[in-house]
């Protein structure tokens, strides 16, 4: 066996972001550059099935649970480059951006110190804020990627600003920079400093979850982005950082408690905002922002249960609705971008031209909507049974009229894909990599809805 | 020799910091919105320092030195950002791009 | 044995997604995939039978855990002892049957109903088995609750096969619609069973009761009555009957599949499945009789009225079904069973042969018109047809010793007198009486040859051509509707009861006798009298007294009266009910206004954003410290 295997995954990412680099600068054909890239990321999700021990460095752990994520961040990054192979002619940099960003979102995921937290947050969006301004020679896409890539630019220095602060009011008080210290440290002399500062730190990550007061920017980044970077954003940022949200209260559970009122209430407006502002959108990638908004106050409740009392079964649903999520939205996008538009009134009478592509739509949206027989089913029963379980009745209650909303949105995407226009023929490759991508997700979907126990039990052995 | 009270710098490094904060409230140019963010990022670098020189590590420069390597590079990627910008827009008001709504 | 289970159910699932999928196949290729994939089912059905007849022990098998979260599990198990063992046999044989004579049946009937789709008809009879098969070998409540669904579905499906007729897809409707609401009170019985035992499985169940001291308890009666409401919509047992005799405009072998043979006896199968459930509720058990009772009286009665040759098989479908229910009513289990069985042999064998007379006579369903086409027919054909509509009718009405419907519902009459339910056993000697003259009033007016009164059309169609896949079927029901059929023996544990054989030979003799005297009546009135006996009864009774028996017991005019008219009354005036108007105007109104208040706050501007975050920020600071 491979001493070490552990840090095999990232360092695979390092070489092949190297490897990139040196042949960017040679040769600029996007088919290689592409080549290389999927080869890299296949080759480091292969490599975490060598990991057999866990791994307890200071700066980083490596344990059953973050290989997890680690796995799904990776999947989700070579979704996206393969998306983006099809959907932009010439884009050797996007590659080495993404795997830029999928380092620093592993890293993130993999962090329990200060350092290697803020590294990793700041090497994804950097990257990240790369991949939202690249221009596309097309005067109207090209502005509202600079507007998007503004404000997400601003607001997020802002947020890391807040993070380092937070930080560096709990290394001021503590001295010292590891977060499982402070399991240790923090019990009952907590002053105001320190909640200040644990508070300012879980704010510049709500704000990446896009958690309302603080997501304002979601619409309009994913209205901005191209379709392939958007899921990037959608899947891997949101991944990771809600792991990393995690982790912090997961370490921090004895002074957190004076949270619970404030996430209570956050989630619950999160969740009924984020679905009542996707009502009336008329932009498809707009409608998705909202929704995953709501998605991601879905999740918080769950961090609100683990609060009151951690267990086996919390991280089971967040595992289970995370995956499921991931899968969803990488679908929708994956057909945003083939078809590569995104205004809802384009994808009207769509199953009269493409069947097979409105039939896959469907069942993604459903999937999100949470009916029966699709992956997102289950992912909602996690959620539901977990508020039941812990009686949160309000979070109950905020979620059941949240769905209710929600289901109105999504359906009426699904009525506009099924509505009888007279349409010119739809012209896009449907013999493309990406079509068969999607219907493999669509199918996993499926599956995942109709026979679950099989890959429930499958992530049971990672949580 | 008599060393200033520590609470003075944290002090001085919360007046810097919300020095930054009501830059970016109250100014629309995308220049100064950059620089009050630069200098709320070096006010956390300050107290990293201070705080690693009271409890007598290394970890605070490390992490000082680490925030100066980001702010770089998200300075680097700003001006580009910029440039585009004025390119396309022909102006630095953050106002002057609202197109993106509802 | 895993493997085996596994198969009964793939070849029927496998040749409905072939049939799903491939539409355009030639005629030949359709009947060799739906005949062909119960063939091999019933194969290793046999070899079910045979494994256990060997090794005759009850044994669970765990096939897949469906989804186990938290501490909501449910595994799909298959359970196999003589109950199951007997009903797959009886679908799996039936059901082969029944589709070999389809073969013939719809390819002769597609001459003269066009552009139906046959692919069609057999991918719904598939998935009906499979549906079938499902809902008797799955061992858990929910997979039971799938097959259950299933079969009402693809019922509703072949009912309004020919849905080209809008009267058709009303009657497929209307079978949905009474089923459907049978179907509500049993997912709500499986959600009472979840509420009291937390599990879904019936063996699990079983030990659980096992467990329990034997108290009548008020939960236990309300799971069965709910099991209850959910069997007879299925069974069709009055009051929700009246979806069975509308459902006769489906091709005839669904009729003699799905509405005389199998999913009508389901609700009796889950009865017995769940007997120890019924047994601790004696009130339900009470109910489940007296209903019984009733339908097989007044179907039994509303059969004489009927000219429809389907219409009265149905009938005498509902009527026997009555017959199991009473036998459930006295505990009777293994009688019920069997009675099950025998009267799925007989009682395909007289659909099968109506369907097949149906064809022959020009597509006519009243008797009356039937006879005077019947004797166009060369003289062969005649006897034939006679030979099996005299042993199928004679089985019906369980003439004494040669039929095997003797055996079996006698057996039901016998005990409900010994166990002591006199009533009971006097309305099933009714019942019996009832029977035979109307199964030989059908009969005689079919076949009666003094028909001086009527025109003969002549039959200048062409000669039908009866191959193998007709008459192998009717054969084989031939054999096993007379003695022979009653020797089957059912590996079920019998009833214990103790009596005299002369009690038990007296019984016998006086069913006997009744029987005799119901069809020496039958001869008497409709043989050489006068055959205007419809109009006598109308004169004696009335025209209203004559229509409610004909709607057995008018329950569809109730229905129109006391629901249907009422509830499109609510409807109407409830248009504009408080609900609607909060819906409309304020969850509505205030959905909105804060959709365009919040949309109002992304007005794209980057210095709101960056004030709406610090005040974010400032707010949540602020709650942190004060709450």
């Amino acid at each position: 066996m491979i001493k070490n295997a552990q840090i095999l995954p990232i360092s695979f990412l390092f070489i092949t972001l190297i490897i990139l680099i040196i042949t960017i600068s040679f040769n600029r054909k996007n088919l290689i550059i592409f080549i290389i890239t999927i080869i890299g990321l296949l080759i480091s999700l292969l490599s975490i099935f060598l990991i057999k021990h866990t791994l307890f460095y200071p700066l980083i752990m490596i344990d059953n649970y973050s290989l997890f994520y680690t796995f799904l961040i990776l999947i989700s990054a070579l979704y996206c480059s393969i998306f983006s192979y099809t959907y932009l002619n010439k884009n050797e940099e996007v590659y080495m951006l993404i795997i830029c960003s999928t380092i620093g979102a592993i890293l993130l995921v993999l962090s329990i110190h200060m350092t290697t937290f803020f590294i990793g947050l700041e090497l994804m969006s950097i990257a990240l804020y790369g991949l939202i301004i690249y221009l596309r020679n097309d005067k109207d896409n090209d502005l509202k990627a600079l507007e998007s890539g503004i404000k997400y630019m601003v607001l997020s220095s802002m947020a890391s600003c807040f993070l380092l602060f937070g930080m560096a009011l709990l290394y001021f008080y503590y001295g010292n920079l590891t977060f499982t210290n402070y399991y240790f440290k923090l019990d009952d002399n907590t002053t105001l400093w320190t909640i200040i500062g644990i508070v300012l730190i879980l704010i510049s990550l709500g704000f990446k979850l896009s958690i309302i007061p603080f997501h304002s920017y979601t619409p309009d980044l994913y209205e901005g982005t191209m379709p392939p970077i958007t899921a990037f954003i959608a899947t891997v940022t949101k991944i990771s950082v809600f792991v990393a949200f995690m982790r912090l209260l997961m370490i921090l559970p004895n002074i957190t408690s004076f949270l619970n009122n404030v996430l209570t209430i956050i989630s619950i407006v999160t969740i009924l905002f984020g679905n009542i502002l996707a009502l009336k959108q008329n932009n498809l990638k707009r409608i998705l922002g909202y929704s995953s908004i709501a998605n991601l106050g879905y999740l918080l409740t769950v961090i609100i249960a683990m609060q009151m009392h951690i267990c086996k079964f919390i991280l089971e649903t967040i595992n289970i609705y995370l995956l499921t999520y991931t899968l969803t939205t990488l679908g929708i996008f994956g057909i945003i971008s083939l078809i590569n538009n995104e205004t809802l009134s384009f994808y009207k009478g769509l199953f009269w031209s493409k069947p097979d592509l409105a039939i896959v739509l469907t069942i993604m949206l459903l999937s999100l909507a949470g009916i029966p027989l699709t992956a997102g089913f289950i992912g909602k029963v996690y959620i539901f049974l977990n508020a039941l379980n812990y009686q949160l009745w309000f979070i109950l209650i905020s979620i059941g009229i949240g769905n209710s909303i929600g289901i109105y949105y999504y359906f009426r995407i699904i009525s506009f894909l099924y509505m009888n226009v007279n349409k010119k023929q739809l012209i896009f490759d449907l013999n493309s990599f990406v079509y068969y991508l999607v219907l493999s997700l669509s199918l996993f979907i499926l599956v995942f809805g109709l026979f679950p126990q099989n890959i429930i039990s499958l992530i049971r052995v990672f949580s | 020799m008599t060393l200033i009270p520590i609470d003075y710098v944290f002090i001085l490094s919360l007046i810097l910091f919300f020095i930054g904060i009501f830059g970016l409230l109250i100014r629309r140019n995308i220049i100064v919105i950059f620089i009050c963010l630069e200098i709320m990022l070096n006010s956390s670098a300050y107290v990293y320092v201070i705080s690693g020189e009271y409890w007598g590590q290394p970890d605070g420069q490390v992490m000082f030195i680490l925030i100066m390597t980001v702010a770089a590079a998200e300075i680097s990627i700003g001006l580009a950002l910029l440039i585009q910008l004025q390119k396309n827009l022909k102006s630095f008001d953050i106002d002057k791009f609202s197109r993106l709504k509802g | 044995m895993k493997k085996i289970l596994i198969l009964i159910c793939l070849f029927p699932l496998i040749s409905t997604l072939l049939l799903a999928s491939l539409r355009c196949m030639s005629k030949i290729l359709v009947c060799i995939i739906g005949v062909g994939s119960i063939v091999s089912s019933t194969i290793f059905a046999i070899l079910l039978a045979f494994y256990y007849y060997l090794k005759p022990n009850p044994f669970l098998e765990h096939l897949y855990s469906w989804i186990s979260i938290y501490d909501v599990k449910i595994n799909f198990n298959f359970y196999i002892d003589g109950l199951s063992v007997v009903m797959i046999c009886i679908v799996n044989g039936i059901g082969l049957l029944i589709h070999l004579f389809s073969t013939w049946y719809m390819c002769e009937n597609f001459k003269y109903k066009k552009d139906y789709l046959l692919s069609r008809f057999f991918l719904y009879m598939n998935l009906f088995m499979l549906n079938m098969l499902i809902l008797i070998l799955g061992d858990n409540l929910i997979l039971l609750l799938l097959g259950w669904e299933g079969v009402g579905f693809c019922s509703y499906l072949l009912i309004s096969y020919y849905y080209r007729v809008y009267n058709n897809v009303i009657s497929g409707f209307k079978a949905f619609i009474t089923t459907r609401i049978g179907d509500l009170f049993f997912a709500i019985g499986i959600f009472f069973v979840w509420i009291q035992f937390n599990t879904f499985d019936i063996q699990q169940l079983l030990t659980k009761f096992s467990l329990l001291n034997n108290t009548n308890s008020f939960r236990y009666e309300l799971i069965a009555f709910m099991f209850m409401l959910g069997t007879i919509s299925k069974s069709a047992q009055i009051p929700l009957h009246t979806w069975l005799i509308d459902a006769m405009v489906g091709p005839t072998p669904v009729s003699a599949l799905i509405h005389a043979a199998t999913m009508i006896t389901s609700g009796v199968y889950f009865i017995i499945r769940t007997h120890f459930l019924f047994e601790l509720a004696p009130i339900t058990l009470n109910t489940i009789g007296l209903i019984g009772t009733i339908t097989l009286l007044l179907a039994g009665i509303s059969a004489l009225t009927q000219n429809n040759i389907k219409r009265i098989l149905a009938c005498s479908t509902l009527s026997q079904v009555g017959y199991m229910f009473v036998a459930i009513g006295i505990k009777a289990w293994h009688a019920a069973i069997f009675h099950v069985m025998i009267h799925a042999f007989f009682k395909a064998l007289l659909f099968i042969s109506a369907g097949s007379l149906i064809i022959s006579c020009k597509h006519s369903q009243n008797i009356l018109k039937i006879r005077s086409i019947f004797l166009s027919l060369s003289k062969n054909i005649r006897i034939a047809y006679y030979f099996c509509f005299v042993i199928g009718g004679s089985a019906l009405s369980a003439l004494p010793i040669i039929t095997a419907g003797f055996y079996s519902k006698e057996k039901i009459i016998l005990l409900s007198k010994i166990s002591g339910y006199n009533k009971i056993w006097i309305v099933g000697l009714v019942g019996a009486f009832i029977t035979s003259i109307y199964t030989f009033r059908t009969i005689l007016i079919m076949f009666n040859k003094n028909i001086n009164k009527f025109i003969i059309f002549f039959n200048n169609q062409k000669p039908l051509i009866y191959n193998v896949s007709h008459n192998l079927p009717l054969f084989i029901l031939l054999i096993l509707s007379t003695y022979l059929g009653s020797l089957i023996k059912i590996p079920m544990q019998k009833e214990i009861t103790m009596y005299n054989i002369e009690v038990e030979n007296c019984c016998n003799i006086i069913s006997s006798i009744i029987v005799i005297v119901g069809i020496t009546i039958a001869a008497k009135i409709f043989l050489f009298s006068n055959v205007y006996y419809m109009d006598i009864i109308e004169v004696v009774l009335g025209k209203l007294v004559l229509n409610i028996i004909y709607t057995i017991g008018g329950f569809d005019w109730l229905y129109i009266k006391l629901v249907i008219i009422p509830y499109l009354y609510l409807v109407r005036i409830n248009k504009f009910d408080c609900i609607t108007f909060i819906i409309n105007n304020i969850i509505n109104k205030v959905i909105l206004f804060f959709y365009t208040v919040m949309t109002k706050l992304h007005n794209g501007n980057l210095s709101f954003y960056l004030t709406i975050f610090i005040v974010g920020i400032i707010t949540s600071l602020l709650m942190s410290n004060i709450l």
